[in-house]
């Protein structure tokens, strides 16, 4: 049973490639995202590729690759961030997920490529195991815990008038650890309707500071979390005498909120403030803890730890320069390389 | 090598290495990976053991679920790259 991996980013191919994510990666990947991520990306087309066995024709895995514009020492550098990613059961030998990624490793003129990278799941791991690319780096979920009750409820089980209580008195303790003084002048709203370009304008002064990041124009940012299918999100936009200084973005599940991106002048009073409001303003929705994802060597760490935010687990980044040819000479990028969870490629 | 030998080792290699390999005796068609005894994980410790035991190389076109779903399809795996080398 041979597999081959062709490439199947024609159209011809899509039902089948969305066949093959609903059954193998999720039931609920839809034609909607499907295309919010293949076809209407600003930055370009994604690329599709399809592990087929060349004994039937059945296809049995399929790989993505989705470009993003990251600002390397203050160019534009086509990069791509990898996804969509699953083998049938019967083929989880490792042969077809090593060619598969193998492909997606090469999703454009090497030349015109600055790096891939990935979030690989722990199931992933010894597809790169195999491709000899080891972890350039570590993301890790940091959490602040906003509301005791599930906590009480799941864990002390208690009587219901002495849960009432202990939930009422470690609630206002939580709540009073969120007060903080925002800095003068500083007004800060939820971006409503579309980001103008002042967030592009934003970008372009303040990049400087991350070193290899994602170029978050105003175009990239609506495409990635205004028009989203997946889930909602809201921006909260900080602003000095009207001109944008920073903002940050997050979206909620019923329970749990997550920060996916914190970004503008390194001010770090003016980012508690966001972050603050951000909790304040989940909390009073009801949920009870809200997340973010820092790579290890974030600068914003620490801030987030005297905020309250605990570390939890991490997971490995990939980092691949372009061209596998590369990587296996040893090549290694990611040492000043700017995630998260934004960055992801959905 | 003699086919015994390489499949005696093979097992051997599965015992001390998977732990639910340990719960039952492993027959030559016994199914390793529909039974979870091999995962991709598994997999991959395992040809990093055959080619350093048996001086095979594994290409990635090697690495099909017909090579590795039972004790006795992975001893022929390894006469046929014995051979072929």
């Amino acid at each position: 049973m041979a597999i081959v991996v062709r490439d199947a980013s024609g159209l011809q191919d899509r039902s089948c490639a969305i066949s093959l994510l609903q059954r193998y990666l999720n039931p609920a990947y839809s034609v909607d995202r499907f295309e919010w991520l293949y076809d209407r990306n600003p930055v370009g087309a994604g690329r599709l590729w399809l592990a087929i066995e060349s004994a039937t024709g059945e296809a049995v895995g399929t790989a993505g690759a989705f470009p993003r514009l990251f600002l390397v020492d203050g160019r534009d550098v086509l990069c791509w961030v990898l996804g969509d990613f699953c083998v049938a059961d019967h083929h989880r030998a490792l042969g077809a997920a090593v060619k598969l990624q193998r492909a997606c490793m090469h999703p454009a003129d090497e030349s015109q490529t600055g790096f891939c990278y990935d979030f690989p799941s722990k199931a992933m791991m010894p597809v790169y195991q195999r491709l000899r690319i080891s972890p350039s780096a570590a993301i890790r979920r940091h959490a602040k815990l906003l509301r005791a009750d599930a906590k009480v409820n799941g864990v002390l089980r208690l009587p219901p008038p002495i849960s009432w209580a202990v939930r009422w008195v470690l609630n206002a303790a939580l709540a009073v650890s969120h007060r903080h003084r925002d800095p003068n002048g500083l007004v800060m709203s939820l971006q409503e309707g579309l980001c103008g370009e002042e967030y592009s304008r934003l970008a372009e002064s303040e990049s400087q500071w991350y070193g290899v990041c994602g170029k978050r124009t105003a175009q990239y940012l609506n495409w990635r979390y205004r028009e989203n299918p997946l889930s909602r999100h809201e921006i909260l936009a900080a602003r000095v005498d009207g001109r944008l200084v920073s903002y940050v973005v997050f979206t909620a599940s019923e329970s749990e909120a997550t920060i996916v991106d914190l970004f503008g002048a390194p001010d770090p009073a003016v980012f508690r403030s966001l972050i603050q409001r951000v909790t304040t303003t989940v909390r009073r929705e009801g949920r009870s803890s809200v997340s973010v994802h820092l790579l290890d060597r974030h600068p914003w760490t620490d801030m987030f730890r005297r905020l309250g935010f605990v570390q939890r687990e991490s997971s490995p980044v990939m980092m691949v320069p372009a061209g596998l040819q590369r990587v296996n000479g040893g090549g290694r990028v990611g040492e000043k390389v700017f995630l998260m969870a934004g960055d992801r490629d959905s | 090598m003699p086919a015994e030998l390489a499949a005696s080792r093979i097992r051997q290699y599965l015992i001390d290495h998977f732990p639910s390999a340990r719960r039952h005796p492993i027959g030559t068609d016994d199914p390793l990976l529909a039974n979870g005894i091999l995962d991709s994980l598994g997999i991959l410790d395992l040809v990093a053991y055959l080619e350093s035991e048996f001086g095979i190389t594994v290409s990635d076109d090697d690495l099909v679920p017909e090579h590795f779903e039972t004790l006795g399809r992975l001893e022929q795996f390894v006469a046929l790259k014995q051979a072929e080398s």
